[in-house]
């Protein structure tokens, strides 16, 4: 899922803490969000969710176990983040 | 001191001979008294390049580093940094932001030395382990922007992270910088003219690879407990809302600008006006962004909407350029001040040097110093926008009158009018960014520093920081006049604390701005400690940590002793800050009187046991840090003092 990301600053800390929470390590490719920043100028976050097979199987799993999510938590914009991921999970569910 | 234990971090440094072509890398853990970034690339410099190796000969070295933080989610861990001897003979290091440091540990590096020039200009790509060489023809002569594009078609990886030089570096102009992501520089030392003198045009990684912590637990707790500092401070907010043009407001109570080639330190009512942070984020700024892993997001891009440079948009314009290009040269339009930093990072051309340069040229044609004969015919008069252009462009590409100026503002004066020399302001060659009459300790922090006249090598901050928290400021740097810019008293100390610190941060691979540079409340020593040992799983004490940014200090002395011939008259400010009062403003009336200078500098001196009367090393001093052989080095070169 795509979505459009006005807010983003592109410092890919919530791409760096959600591989730490799939792997333990820091791999910007081994996440299940993905900022879209070809262009500096528009910015889109990918979320991969379970039916879209995301990047080595790793799907947003909402960092279960854990009382936040890591991307939210280390966003200097997490609220706005906030509300994609809540986006997506309710668009999954749909 | 007791020496630093043998300590298990093993770097990974890809070397790569351009004469030949071979390419290897080492695994080791040998430079573990260097810690990382810096300390290891100018320990590498001080030990493989020879004095009689000049700046642009195949067995120079250029380096590019990273530090243990790179690549993990400690904030501001992004800089990239690059080192070498420089065209002036000097240990230069430089560092940019972006995303190419932690790229190349992302691809399984740590550092990579580049010797040897190649024939043909080459280009070199890096996908993980496949390294190879490539013919740069189609891209000579082209600018940083169209490199960075070209590679990133030709290899189909939007991702690919790219630091390139333009036109200057290859015309080997002395204040030619390397362009990383287009719009971070590593500049200010003439770095972009050694890689062109490689014919090395660009380099681009990709990694997939991952970067691991030893102590996660540890590292998470040291990390947030930093970002939640940075939420707090009051400096960082300022920072993230204006982008470095925060400090405007700063410079304008303090009178820290650069007025016409720096004839006064604070600029008219209604230069101040144009110039406000608020005035210029609501007219220019497009888009706020970030570097890697950095919670504080001072880059910008700057869009223009009217007048002559309508459509020019520019990420990365900084405070430094409004400097340069708006008060230097008298220019009160900050669009001009975007275009020509734009013009400057195509064209791979430190912003300082044009308008060190430009500057200088003004002064001398206001004073009748200068023909425009000798200038191909352009009248360089203050606030001119046209004649500053066209010189920026001559001087990149070496064009007429270029072709002298591009080897800086010292030697054209030489050769065109010695008299004009005086309006030359430049600190060991290299033209000057940094107004000096306005704070003491950030002017001994520019004159010591290394690669000649920079603020990011020990000046303090706290000086002309009027939100300082007075208490803890106290606590820490155990001064009175930590906050009173025109005292002389104490400064050393404050300029010892801050090359210190500046260095680790440059070992670590983080920028300065998580430092407690801008706000006392932010990590000094002991969080950048402790990061750094849950990261490596080492167990450096603070004291140790100390001791290898003394080393590191040491080694750049005893390289510029050596190789540029510096002695204690290379330390003082320019002629006009030592002469001339400041005229109007906050610090009306200031000079740097040399006799008090020479005062603050043997402070200085005898504070790292160095000799006051010559500046040179004690011999105790370098084997207090296992620097034997640097002393022997020093002591062949008679710049040695046995005691």
């Amino acid at each position: 899922m795509i979505f459009n990301a006005e807010f983003c600053i592109d410092c890919k800390m919530c791409e760096i803490a959600c591989s730490f929470h799939h792997t333990g390590v820091f791999n910007p490719n081994l996440a299940s969000i993905e900022i879209l920043d070809n262009t500096r100028k528009d910015i889109k976050i990918k979320i991969y969710r379970e039916k879209e097979k995301g990047k080595n199987n790793l799907n947003c799993d909402h960092c279960c176990g854990l009382d936040e999510e890591m991307c939210i938590k280390y966003c200097p914009m997490g609220e706005e983040l906030k509300s994609i991921i809540n986006l997506s999970r309710k668009l999954e569910t749909c | 001191m007791t020496n630093i234990k043998k300590k298990k971090n093993v770097i990974k440094i890809l070397h790569i001979d351009l004469g030949n072509g071979n390419i290897f890398l080492e695994k080791t853990d040998r430079y573990h008294e260097w810690l990382g970034g810096i300390g290891i690339g100018e320990w590498l410099i001080y030990k493989e390049v020879k004095t009689s190796v000049n700046a642009f000969d195949p067995e120079n070295r250029i380096i590019f580093g990273t530090g243990p933080l790179n690549g993990t989610l400690s904030p501001t861990a992004c800089r990239l940094y690059a080192v070498s001897k420089s065209p002036l003979n000097l240990m230069c290091s430089s560092s940019a932001g972006g995303f190419f440091a932690p790229e190349l540990r992302f691809a399984g590096y740590d550092h990579i030395v580049i010797k040897g020039k190649s024939k043909k200009p080459v280009l070199i790509l890096i996908n993980d382990e496949d390294v190879k060489i490539i013919n740069a023809s189609d891209v000579w002569g082209k600018t940083t922007w169209e490199t960075d594009n070209y590679l990133k078609n030709i290899t189909k990886q939007p991702k690919l992270q790219v630091l390139s030089i333009g036109p200057a570096g290859e015309k080997l102009v002395r204040g030619a910088c390397i362009m990383v992501n287009k719009n971070r520089a590593l500049g200010r030392a003439g770095l972009g003219a050694i890689m062109g003198s490689k014919n090395l045009k660009a380099i681009a990684v990709r990694g997939t690879k991952s970067v691991n912590i030893a102590n996660p637990k540890q590292f998470f707790s040291i990390s947030d407990k930093i970002i939640n500092k940075l939420k707090k401070s009051k400096a960082i907010k300022a920072l993230g809302n204006y982008g470095t043009l925060s400090c405007v407001e700063n410079k304008n109570l303090y009178g820290g600008w650069s007025y016409k080639n720096f004839q006064d330190l604070n600029i008219p009512f209604t230069m101040r006006k144009k110039f406000s942070s608020d005035v210029l984020k609501k007219n220019y700024e497009k888009k706020i962004l970030s570097c890697f892993s950095c919670p504080i997001g001072c880059d910008r891009i700057y869009e223009i909407n009217k007048g002559p440079y309508k459509g020019t948009e520019a990420e990365g314009t900084q405070f430094e350029s409004l400097a340069a290009f708006g008060a230097k040269l008298g220019i009160d339009d900050f669009s001009f001040c975007v275009k020509a930093d734009s013009l400057c990072n195509q064209l791979g051309i430190d912003v300082d040097f044009p308008a060190g340069i430009i500057a200088w040229l003004m002064e001398s044609n206001e004073k009748g110093l200068i023909d425009k004969k000798d200038l191909d015919g352009i009248i360089p008069s203050w606030g001119d926008q046209e004649s500053a252009l066209k010189f920026i462009n001559k001087i990149a590409h070496r064009e007429g009158i270029g072709d002298v100026l591009a080897n800086g503002a010292l030697y054209a004066a030489n050769l065109l009018n010695k008299k004009s020399k005086y309006y030359v302001m430049n600190i060991k060659g290299k033209e000057l960014y940094e107004p000096l009459r306005y704070a003491v300790g950030y002017t001994l922090g520019a004159c010591v520093s290394p690669r000649g006249g920079t603020h990011t090598m020990g000046s303090p901050f706290c000086e002309s920081n009027a939100n300082i928290d007075f208490k803890k400021a106290k606590e820490k740097y155990k001064i009175e006049t930590f906050n009173k810019p025109l005292e002389w008293k104490d400064k050393e100390k404050l300029v010892a604390y801050y090359e210190k610190l500046h260095r680790i941060d440059s070992c670590l691979g983080l920028c300065h701005y998580v430092t407690d540079w801008l706000d006392i409340s932010l990590p000094g020593f002991k969080d950048l400690t402790d990061l750094c040992n849950s990261v490596i799983g080492e167990e450096y004490t603070e004291e140790e940590i100390m001791r290898i940014s003394l080393r590191i200090i040491n080694i750049e002395k005893a390289f510029n002793l050596l190789h540029a011939n510096l002695s204690k008259k290379d330390d003082f400010p320019p002629e006009r800050d030592m002469k001339e009062a400041v005229p109007t403003g906050p610090a009306k009336g200031f000079k740097l009187k040399k006799e008090k200078f020479n005062n603050l500098l043997e402070k200085y001196y005898t504070l790292h046991e160095w000799d006051k009367a010559t500046g040179f090393p004690t011999r105790k001093c370098l084997e207090k840090l296992n620097l034997t052989d640097v002393a022997n080095d020093l002591k062949k070169a008679g710049k040695l003092i046995e005691k």
